[in-house]
């Protein structure tokens, strides 16, 4: 059976590709896959994209204050596409919340800064960004959690999702960003050079990448209500972090906002943790 | 106390499935808001002020990150079988140092030493 091969190195490399990496990619090649996570990755596109549209229209603390309903819509979305009733004492929970965000991200000098003028445009552009993140988290948890042979890996899933994403995003970014494009002088004026920004990019890259697959890692072991519910964590961080390493000034306002924020997501972790007996009537009705 | 047993048992799963959703929430929270402040400077600071532009390159990024992904572990799949003599080459040395074929076996050599 021995014998000796007519270029040693290179069959014994492809062997070794041949027989030990056998199924590089699992290509998906059936519709019935495909069409889902096209779908969410466009509303996941429609969802980012309104959001930096959003934030011609309005400041970031505006933004991040709108965008503090997506819990409740989260919510919604998810009792109608997967029958999952939150418990009544979670909507008090929420507005709370919102209440929270919006005293944690009021800005110091907002008594004369009152040239902000919150446009209905500018509104239904948040609202279409809270609404589409929120059918995103939720069909992605369907796909996730799916209990048949269709269940998608997390990982498996934003894989798929990055060359729809792509294809969505360049026509804009063609259109809107590409004819103002120019890193080198707009890096320059700041004071940086292009090296400093590739490699800030490549970390933001590698960052971007591991929120990506710990995000849908997180749906899959909680939901994507909580992940929702989470996220307005964020901002008290946010505050926190503003303060102590940035120098920003702290008030007593800001304070009982994160305060609150804090305490109604925890408010929200502990009823999540208690038997629940909304979800099994919901489930006994459908039944019936 | 089987019954008692079976809910320790029950009670334990349930902590440790609250542990496990814990830990990735705080992760999850930890990594957004750091990425928030570092997309901030990239923004504000820096000047790239290309939102759009730049999900583009983390969508065409996360591509490759993951097909590297993929390859490197396969890769440690399969040093993990050399190193535990597992790993069935399909074209191990001779003796002599020259390459050559061997019939590869139908079930994996158990014995570390069958290589010796």
């Amino acid at each position: 059976v021995s014998g000796t091969p007519e270029n040693g190195c290179t069959a014994r490399l492809r062997a070794w590709i041949r027989q030990e990496i056998p199924d590089k990619i699992e290509w998906i090649g059936v519709k019935q896959f495909l069409y889902p996570v096209a779908l969410i990755a466009a509303i996941t596109c429609v969802s980012i994209y309104s959001t930096n549209e959003a934030l011609a229209q309005m400041d970031v603390a505006t933004l991040n204050f709108s965008k503090s309903i997506t819990p409740i819509l989260t919510a919604i979305v998810s009792y109608l596409v997967l029958r999952k009733a939150e418990p009544l004492l979670a909507y008090p929970l929420f507005i709370i919340m919102m209440v929270g965000v919006s005293f944690a991200l009021r800005k110091p000098d907002a008594a004369s800064s009152t040239t902000d003028v919150i446009t209905t445009i500018g509104l239904a552009i948040v609202f279409t960004s809270a609404l589409t993140r929120a059918i995103a988290n939720v069909l992605s948890e369907h796909l996730i959690k799916r209990k048949d042979s269709g269940s998608f890996n997390p990982l498996v899933l934003s894989f798929y999702s990055n060359p729809v994403e792509v294809a969505v995003l360049a026509p804009l970014v063609i259109l809107r960003e590409l004819p103002e494009w120019d890193a080198r002088y707009q890096v320059a004026q700041n004071g940086y050079s292009l090296t400093t920004l590739v490699v800030m990019i490549i970390i933001d890259t590698i960052a971007v990448f591991g929120l990506r697959g710990v995000t849908l890692f997180t749906i899959r072991e909680t939901s994507s209500l909580s992940i929702t519910v989470f996220a307005q964590l964020k901002f008290a961080a946010s505050m926190l972090i503003e303060s102590l390493f940035f120098g920003y000034d702290i008030d007593i306002l800001r304070i009982c906002g994160a305060l609150l924020v804090i305490g109604s997501t925890l408010a929200y972790g502990y009823l999540k943790t208690q038997p629940s007996t909304n979800s099994a009537s919901v489930h006994s009705v459908k039944a019936s | 106390l089987e019954e008692q047993s079976t809910k320790r048992n029950a009670a334990l799963q349930h902590d440790s499935v609250m542990i496990a959703s814990l830990a990735w929430l705080t992760t999850w929270v930890a990594l957004n808001t750091g990425l928030s402040f570092f997309n901030r400077v990239l923004f504000q600071q820096v000047g790239f002020n290309f939102p759009s532009l730049l999900t583009l390159i983390h969508g065409l990024t996360s591509f490759f990150y993951y097909l590297i992904l993929i390859y490197v572990r396969r890769f440690c799949y399969v040093l993990r079988q050399i190193w535990s003599h597992e790993f069935v080459d399909p074209i191990p040395l001779s003796v002599s140092g020259k390459l050559s074929y061997m019939p590869i076996p139908s079930t994996p050599m158990t014995s570390p030493r069958s290589h010796m």
